[in-house]
């Protein structure tokens, strides 16, 4: 604990989703504007006083559409690694526990998504499940799901011989108590790193389908959807594009430095 | 080494069905009627099941399955349903520009991803080393339709130096290509780094130092090779990414791949083209990453598969 309180690139990373955090729960409170508020007198207005960032095609302020964009962001981040992370879990478990035919089976089904290009797979997901903040979830997921049953399986593969598992096993633990209070607490730290890599690419890949129109959908304040409006005006009025990418960068370069000193930290623990 | 590039081959059989049967129930899985999308919504419902029984579509769905499979073996992949021309002919024109387009990108991330990662390596935790990796980790955060209207703002608009969209010419190639390549680059460089460092604390290449070979001959000679055989793989990777995925990029520069047909035909319900896209860039993704796994194989011959 006490490497991570000094990992410079952690800190910037955890302060950055912090903030990101903080905005999404008190948007409402200090965005300067409404961010549905059109006022089409006032629309591509350039950086200024009144409005920090400038305003949309409609006139309506950036600066408060991407406070409240980053509510939408983070619930589709928080719930697809859940989702894709807890489902993963359960596989995992089960595969590498249980083994035999079990492992065999689960983990060629695991196999299949992960023959599908990332992207591509989301997109066509998103079809059947619908658009908007649901699909999107559901969408990003699944990609999660293999990548974590993976990383519990091989985890538990390691830690069910070991000896304080087999002294469990020879108190009488049931199955599920060795698993719930011996494997899992002692194999988070891989869980952790991958579920911060997971959310800057559901990040990337949410704000993508978006971008391409098969995301969420407008008038929902989403960063991705907000780029995919300010294509048109690329040249006369560069700032619709500009600031929300930059609320995009920031936020995956927050979960990949968080990520990265993870991984880092874990690597000195193993050697 | 023979007998596992067979058994990886024969691996490929089971995948390949594997990938034919999933494209099949999702395009299955879409909501919306093909014969109604191609009637338009004020066709009649007897018109629409006139339609519906001549494609099949009233047919059980494992006699679907089986009829499309056999359409697949003979190479027949159906007619788009808008624009009349058959969807074998649409990819043909297509899928050339993707290959070429992921060429490009793949050369451009092991030169530069290469050449960062080296240097890195050499000057570890150096002011350049600090600042390549802090360079890389934007890379791999970058949105690629962000980065690509950057690029198109700064090289094309104000500069003036390549085209904003399209393809036409070699100059055309280089900011999508860049584009697809950038997080590529980004991961590159961090994995040549890594690899390259850990190989330098080998013993035998504290004997060729001791031997009196020179810092570039150690790398170049004695190093390298061996560092290089991690960042094949994700590399290979990569190249099936820039393949299957080249989504984004293709849409932001209005590039004629297969990425923007998919998306054309997903927008317009094109479904069998939809279905064929999505069953061409799949496969290519499957047998590049294997291709990437036999590399690996011939690389590092203390790679054993059980």
């Amino acid at each position: 604990m006490k490497r991570l309180t000094t990992n410079k690139s952690f800190l910037v990373g955890l302060g950055i989703i912090a903030v990101l955090v903080f905005l999404s729960f008190t948007a409402s409170l200090i965005a300067p504007y409404n961010p549905d508020e059109q006022n089409l007198l006032n629309t591509l207005q350039s950086v200024s006083f009144k409005h920090p960032l400038g305003t949309d095609e409609f006139g309506r302020d950036i600066l408060s559409r991407i406070f409240y964009g980053t509510k939408i962001t983070l619930t589709i981040v928080v719930f697809s690694v859940l989702l894709g992370g807890i489902l993963g879990c359960i596989f995992g478990v089960f595969a590498g526990y249980l083994g035999k035919y079990v492992d065999l089976v689960l983990m060629r089904l695991m196999d299949i998504p992960l023959a599908f290009p990332g992207m591509l797979l989301s997109l066509a997901i998103v079809e059947i499940v619908g658009k908007g903040i649901l699909g999107v979830i559901i969408a990003t997921s699944i990609y999660s799901v293999p990548q974590f049953a993976r990383v519990v399986r091989a985890s538990i593969l390691s830690t069910r011989e070991s000896l304080y598992v087999k002294g469990a096993r020879v108190l009488g633990e049931s199955n599920t108590s060795i698993i719930l209070r011996y494997i899992l607490p002692n194999i988070w730290a891989p869980i952790l790193v991958l579920a911060s890599i997971r959310a800057a690419i559901v990040i990337l890949i949410a704000s993508s389908l978006s971008f391409l129109g098969l995301g969420v959908q407008p008038p929902t304040t989403e960063w991705g959807a907000m780029i995919a409006a300010g294509k048109m005006y690329l040249v006369r009025a560069p700032h619709l594009t500009l600031f929300p990418g930059l609320a995009i960068v920031i936020t995956i370069l927050g979960f990949n430095l968080i990520g990265d000193s993870l991984r880092d930290m874990m690597d000195v623990k193993l050697q | 080494m023979l007998d596992q590039v067979i058994k990886r081959l024969l691996f490929l059989i089971p995948i390949l069905l594997g990938v034919v049967l999933v494209t099949f129930i999702i395009i299955h899985a879409i909501p919306g009627n093909p014969a109604q999308v191609i009637l338009g919504l004020d066709a009649t419902p007897e018109n629409v099941a006139k339609l519906e029984k001549r494609m099949g579509l009233d047919k059980p769905l494992t006699t679907q399955y089986f009829i499309y499979v056999k359409q697949l073996l003979k190479g027949d992949l159906g007619y788009s349903y808008r624009t009349d021309r058959t969807v074998f002919t649409e990819i043909r024109t297509r899928y050339p520009n993707t290959i070429s387009l992921a060429v490009v990108a793949f050369v451009f991330m092991l030169i530069l991803g290469g050449i960062a990662g080296i240097f890195c390596a050499i000057k570890q935790n150096s002011k350049t080393d600090f600042v390549l990796r802090g360079v890389s980790v934007l890379g791999i955060s970058l949105p690629e339709f962000w980065s690509g209207f950057l690029f198109i703002l700064l090289f094309a608009v104000y500069l003036k130096w390549f085209p904003s969209e399209g393809k036409h010419g070699l100059l055309s190639f280089v900011l999508p290509a860049f584009t697809l390549s950038l997080s590529g680059i980004g991961m590159a460089t961090r994995l040549v780094r890594s690899s390259l460092l850990e190989i330098l604390q080998q013993p035998y290449i504290r004997a060729a130092r001791a031997k009196g070979v020179s810092q570039t001959m150690v790398i170049l000679r004695h190093a390298l090779k061996n560092a290089m055989i991690p960042a094949v793989t994700i590399m290979g990777f990569q190249l099936g990414r820039f393949l299957g995925g080249a989504v984004v990029v293709e849409t932001v520069f209005n590039w004629p791949g297969m990425g923007r047909l998919a998306v054309e035909a997903i927008l317009g319900r094109d479904i069998p083209m939809v279905q064929a896209t999505i069953l061409m860039l799949a496969l290519t993704y499957v047998i590049i990453n294997l291709i990437t796994d036999l590399v690996y194989v011939v690389l590092d011959p203390r790679i054993r598969y059980h």
